[in-house]
């Protein structure tokens, strides 16, 4: 079954989690990304933290494939945390050298800005992880409905989504095959300097842009052939219900951010007397 | 000099979940000149086998010489190899890129770094051998062309390459019954005027009956038999192996079983046969 | 017997542009004139070029005629109003498998013709749960058609016709990118779908070995009409079909070679089997 799926990052389950409906589970997805924006100290990580925990526990996703989504990204967000410690202002410096300043108040910031992304990106993950490319296409597909009375095209939207999520896994395999073809012939995709390697590509993308126009005009034959006629007086089978469990899920969320929230605002609002209090660098 | 396969094992994605024993202990050795069918079921390992003969699967588990060359070496040379061993894949009119039908077949020599003169020849050659008419067809866009010239040219492309093997996967898929005929009568050319060793992947038993001299079956992963072809269709019982008869050879197994020996594999070679054990008895 | 398909002379040519740009016709069909009545298991066959996929297209108002004219159940296809009920009418599968697809999941795929109609939500689910159990795919109503084999994603496109209920199921060479197997998968359930629902099957192929299980072969050439009758009648035209660029399953040609050579065998045998034994009584 894993391999039945795009992508390759549902985790396929029975959890509380993956029956979530998944419009709400974009929704909240949202209010979680946000309010990690929100975390005004490492209390509020240790909020978030537990909150992390709670869903993965409810999603029956095994940690190892949890933290395997954020090695992708891992890169990326050293390289943020790097230059943030190099281009944050701050004024308690601890080392300098030549033009380069590490100041306390940098490296702070830059942890922090390294943890907010990598549970951006847990979270993010725990959504693909539990919920399938399909019905992620048909509830963005819900949710944007009210977009259609600006006529925004949300049918199209969502058809090209569904589409090209039907079609990558075509596509890499014809992009292997085009790519054994062109080494039977003596091609090498890795020597030579820059210019000759982008030149090599030239030999798989061509074939692989034809093919894909001559697959989109036969698909669009057999979806006329099948009826299709744009979004007007389309039913759909699939339909998306509210559970008891989105009701659920929907109140823990809150919970926990209302607590991320409502420390935001203690510790805004008791800003000028942070400094006397005692380990105040926790309330950063 | 032969291709020597021994003791080759292919595994997909080892070590991980979706672990798949491709290859089983095969053992093939093919001698120059000969014209050999490849058969078995889908999913039989025939694809996975011959690449691996001109290193697009690398070898892992096994031994293999093609030529002079062993795919055990520390330092394949696999440019060498693949000009060695020519591979034309499925449909593979889908991989022509070029801006003319000349240029697209220019490629595999190209790559070969030969001396532009030395191409040019190659170009024109590999047209004349597939019956592409150069002026007409070599300055066009490789997707002016019809479904059967496409084809031709995407053979040309790896015959200009001069390989002394020749790898087919099926190279009359899709072609209506002329196309396949031009195809098979192109191969036929290719062997009586280049003696190239040539290998046919085929699901079309009454295509590789009429003409491979050797066929070899691919069950599940291992080579199950491996014989010339007239004993093979007489011998063994393809169609356990979800295979279909060619229909000649159901013909002459059931005259045989009545000790009637009747030779040939196309019809009208079976025809003129049938006519000449007739004709030695009185009806 | 009712008409379901009445092709009154009807003409289709292509618009296009040559290499310098100017405008050229190139040929589809021209002048046909054809019915096809309700329940008929109907074989269309032809060299590529000779008009059969632009026939098919004709027949559910993907084109139009440019002269001349086609009744679907007695509507024109050329009027606008009736193309939705046309469409209801002629369901059609092609011949990529992989390029009919809409949806990473099989049932969401066969549900698709059903949406388009705008069928009630509960009524879709039965449709296609009905649909994959006709073709014997319904075990994989959860599953990814990718990595299917060719014959089971064909299937599923007969399955995705189906869900609209049509009268007519149009096979465009649903066969040609098929192995052994995979054809007979096809070629079953078209069968199967003739005898118990009633339902005309017009079958596109080059495969002539398919061409006996119809009712009726129409044979196309160069954009016309060359031939209809029988398997057997055209069987029998072995010379004409061999102009035209098809030719005649091996067992028939020899059958008849053998007929006219003055043995007693019937000319219209198509089964090698059946010939094997009638030569083990004659030898």
């Amino acid at each position: 079954m894993f391999r039945d799926v795009t992508l390759g990052q549902y985790y396929p389950a029975d959890s509380f989690v993956h029956r979530m409906d998944p419009r709400i589970k974009i929704l909240l997805n949202i209010l979680y990304l946000v309010g990690i924006f929100f975390i005004k100290s490492y209390f509020g990580f240790v909020i978030v933290l537990l909150f992390l925990c709670v869903a993965i526990l409810f999603s029956k996703v095994p940690v190892g494939s949890v933290i395997r989504s954020v090695k992708g990204i891992l890169v990326l967000v050293a390289i943020t945390g790097i230059l943030n410690v190099f281009f944050y202002t701050g004024e308690t410096v601890l080392w300098s050298w030549w033009i380069i300043v590490i100041t306390k108040e940098a490296l702070i910031f830059s942890g922090q800005m390294i943890l907010r992304l990598i549970f951006l990106v847990v979270g993010a993950s725990l959504l693909t992880l539990t919920t399938t490319p399909v019905d992620l296409t048909h509830a963005i597909e819900s949710l944007l409905k009210p977009l259609t009375l600006i006529k925004f095209p949300v049918h199209e939207l969502a058809l090209i989504m569904s589409l090209a999520l039907s079609f990558i896994p075509t596509l890499i395999e014809e992009t292997d095959r085009i790519v054994r073809a062109q080494k039977a012939r003596g091609a090498a995709f890795d020597t030579g300097g820059l210019v000759s390697r982008a030149k090599a590509f030239i030999p798989i993308l061509i074939p692989l842009l034809v093919s894909s126009f001559r697959r989109a005009d036969e698909l669009a034959l057999a979806m006329n052939a099948r009826c299709y006629e744009g979004s007007t007086n389309r039913t759909k089978m699939r339909k998306l219900t509210l559970s008891w469990r989105d009701l659920v899920g929907t109140l823990v969320t809150a919970v926990f951010f209302t607590a991320i929230f409502v420390l935001y605002s203690w510790i805004t609002s008791a800003a000028p007397l942070i400094p006397a209090l005692p380990y105040s660098w926790l309330y950063i | 000099m032969p291709v020597v396969v021994k003791n080759l094992n292919y595994t997909y994605n080892p070590k991980t979940p979706f672990a798949k024993q491709a290859l089983l202990d095969v053992n093939l050795t093919i001698n120059d000149g000969e014209f050999i069918g490849i058969i078995g079921h889908t999913g039989s390992g025939k694809s996975t086998f011959v690449q691996h003969l001109n290193g697009l699967i690398k070898l892992t588990d096994g031994e293999i010489i093609v030529n002079d060359i062993n795919l055990n070496d520390k330092k394949v040379d696999y440019l060498k190899l693949r000009s060695l061993v020519g591979m034309v894949f499925q449909y593979p009119e889908y991989q022509l890129f070029a801006d003319t039908v000349k240029a697209d077949i220019a490629f595999g020599p190209k790559n070969m770094k030969l001396p532009a003169e030395e191409v040019n020849t190659r170009v024109s050659e590999a047209l004349k051998l597939v019956g592409l008419n150069e002026e007409e067809i070599g300055e066009k866009s490789p997707f002016d062309l019809s479904g059967g010239e496409r084809r031709r040219a995407a053979i040309a492309g790896v015959l200009a390459m001069k390989p002394k093997i020749l790898v087919l996967d099926e190279p009359t898929a899709g072609l209506d019954p002329m196309g396949k005929r031009e195809i098979l009568q192109l191969m036929a050319k290719i062997r009586a005027e280049q003696n190239a060793t040539i290998i046919m992947i085929s699901h079309d038993m009454n295509e590789i009956y009429e003409n491979v001299d050797r066929v070899a079956v691919f069950v599940n992963g291992t080579i199950k038999h491996d014989m010339p072809t007239e004993e093979l269709f007489q011998k063994v019982k393809i169609e356990e192996y979800g295979l279909e008869m060619p229909a000649m050879a159901v013909i002459k197994k059931k005259l045989s079983k009545i000790g009637v020996v009747i030779n040939g594999r196309t019809v009208t070679e079976v025809f003129n046969e049938i006519v000449k054990a007739k004709g030695g008895k009185n009806v | 017997m009712n008409e379901a398909i009445k092709i009154t002379d009807m003409t289709y040519f292509y618009r296009g542009y040559d290499d310098s740009g100017l405008p050229v016709i190139t040929k589809g069909v021209e002048n046909v004139s054809l019915d096809i009545f309700q329940g008929e298991f109907v074989a269309l066959v032809g060299h590529n070029g000779s008009g059969k996929s632009t026939l098919a297209k004709l027949l559910n108002a993907l084109l139009l005629p440019r002269s001349g004219k086609i009744e679907v159940f007695g509507m024109d296809t050329s009027d606008k109003k009736n193309l939705f009920e046309i469409r209801k009418s002629v369901g059609m599968v092609f011949q990529n498998p992989d390029n009919q697809m809409v949806a990473s999941i099989v049932k969401e795929d066969v549900a698709f013709g059903p949406e388009n109609i705008g069928i009630p939500q509960k009524e879709i689910v039965t449709r296609v749960n009905d649909a994959l159990d006709a073709v014997g795919m319904a075990e994989y109503a959860d599953r990814s058609p990718h990595k299917l084999s060719g014959g089971q994603k064909q299937r599923i496109a007969i399955a995705g016709a189906l869900a609209i209920q049509p009268k007519v199921l149009v096979l465009d060479e649903s066969t040609a990118m098929l192995d052994p197997l995979g054809r007979r998968e096809v070629i079953e359930i078209a069968k199967k779908l003739n005898k118990e629902k009633n339902m005309t099957i017009i079958l596109i192929t080059h495969f002539m070995e398919e061409v006996l299980y119809s009712d009726r072969v129409i044979v196309l050439n160069d954009g016309e009409i060359a031939m209809n009758g029988s398997p057997k009648d055209i069987f029998r035209r072995e010379a004409e079909l061999n102009k035209i660029g098809l030719r005649v399953p091996r067992a028939v040609e020899l059958a008849r070679k053998l007929n006219s050579e003055g043995f007693e065998i019937d000319p219209d045998i198509t089964d090698e089997k059946v010939l094997g034994d009638k030569l083990c009584r004659l030898l």
